[in-house]
């Protein structure tokens, strides 16, 4: 796989998981399906974040105690970190990617949901709040997709399932 | 941390009873579909992680075909999902219709549709069975196919499950086309209230 560079290291994002790192450094997330994948990074500070989130909302749900899997804590989290890593708020920008529709429609507790429409609002809204500006996305569609991060200069190289690229 | 409590030893034999005759039942239905010799491999029950299922074939990243379905009744609801990866879903739609394509396209409505239908024969097989055991009616979902990432695929159907916890009683089957060198998996996954219904119906402790 290429990256636009090479240099430092690749750490792997799992789900529900996140990091914040300072340059040179690579971070890939894997198969964001109906899961959205958030970068956030201040280019001055050479500091990057990503998070690998899968639900909207902590509240709603019972199995909560892993708080980098919903994207209201997730985003908090991320934030408190890489600030105190040293970026500075006014900085901070964001590139959001995935919540695809994987599949028509499957039936949740709560009635048919389209988990990754409502990840994709809540990242919205939450992102917003904060006064953190989205320069990029790829989000919603059909197809999965896999990211990397390259913390070095703030690029996101993003690869679908049929192996079409494109930088951010 | 699960909130699943795992069950006594008789319960696991049980449940690995029902999921090998319902596995047995979707086998011969497939069997029979295509006229071929099919062997079942492992059919297993256990509580595992959900994050396992991503580690299928060659990672989260590999291509495969899932076709999914619901099936629900009264205090009860499980989630059956059939899993091919690519190469392999297209020797199952050659071999089910008897015509060879170039390649398997998301856009090849033809394909699509005998893996769907392939998944309504097995899944249907299999919650007849249940249906059976627990004496209850079971209906179940129009069967939904995605070919894409396996962990793209496997988010949006987990993710309700994740919710819960981040364990499920699994009822996992692995079956192969030995001529062919072809192989699938089949699971079930029922809700925790519905593993209940389950021991109610058949009466185990």
């Amino acid at each position: 796989m290429r990256c636009s560079s090479e240099a430092g290291p690749r750490i792997k994002i799992g789900m529900a998981q996140f990091r914040v790192g300072i340059a040179p450094m690579t971070m890939i997330t894997m198969a964001l399906g109906s899961c959205v994948g958030i970068v956030l990074y201040d280019e001055k500070a050479g500091l990057g974040g990503l998070a690998h989130v899968m639900h909207p909302n902590r509240d709603k749900v019972k199995n909560n105690l892993n708080r980098a899997k919903f994207v209201d804590t997730a985003i908090e989290l991320m934030v408190a970190k890489i600030l105190k890593e040293g970026a500075r708020k006014e900085r901070l920008w964001a590139k959001i990617f995935g919540g695809a529709r994987m599949f028509q429609h499957v039936t949740g507790s709560q009635g048919v949901i389209q988990i990754g429409d409502a990840n994709v609002a809540a990242t919205r809204e939450q992102l917003t709040k904060r006064g953190i500006p989205i320069v990029a996305e790829s989000v919603g569609g059909t197809m999965g997709r896999t990211i990397m991060f390259d913390v070095s200069d703030g690029s996101v190289l993003m690869k679908d399932s049929l192996n079409n690229e494109e930088i951010f | 941390m699960s909130p699943i409590k795992r069950p006594s030893y008789l319960r696991i034999d049980a449940l690995k009873e029902l999921g090998n005759i319902g596995s047995a039942h979707a086998i011969t239905g497939l069997s029979e579909l295509l006229n071929k010799r099919i062997d079942v491999s492992i059919t297993n029950v256990d509580i595992i992680p959900l994050q396992i299922i991503y580690t299928l074939f060659n990672g989260p990243e590999s291509m495969v075909s899932v076709v999914y379905l619901e099936g629900y009744s009264e205090e009860f609801r499980g989630m059956m999902f059939l899993i091919f990866p690519n190469p392999e879903a297209q020797k199952m739609v050659e071999l089910a219709t008897g015509i060879e394509i170039p390649s398997l396209l998301p856009s090849d409505e033809m394909s699509l549709s005998t893996l769907k239908e392939i998944g309504n024969i097995m899944c249907g097989c299999y919650l007849n069975t249940m249906a059976t055991f627990i004496g209850r009616k079971i209906m179940h979902s129009v069967p939904q196919l995605s070919m894409d990432m396996l962990g793209s695929v496997m988010d949006s159907i987990l993710v309700d499950l994740s919710m819960e916890s981040d364990y499920a009683i699994v009822l996992e089957t692995a079956f192969s086309f030995t001529k062919d060198k072809c192989n699938g998996f089949l699971f079930f996954i029922p809700t925790s209230e519905s593993i209940d219904t389950i021991f109610n119906a058949i009466g185990v402790e």
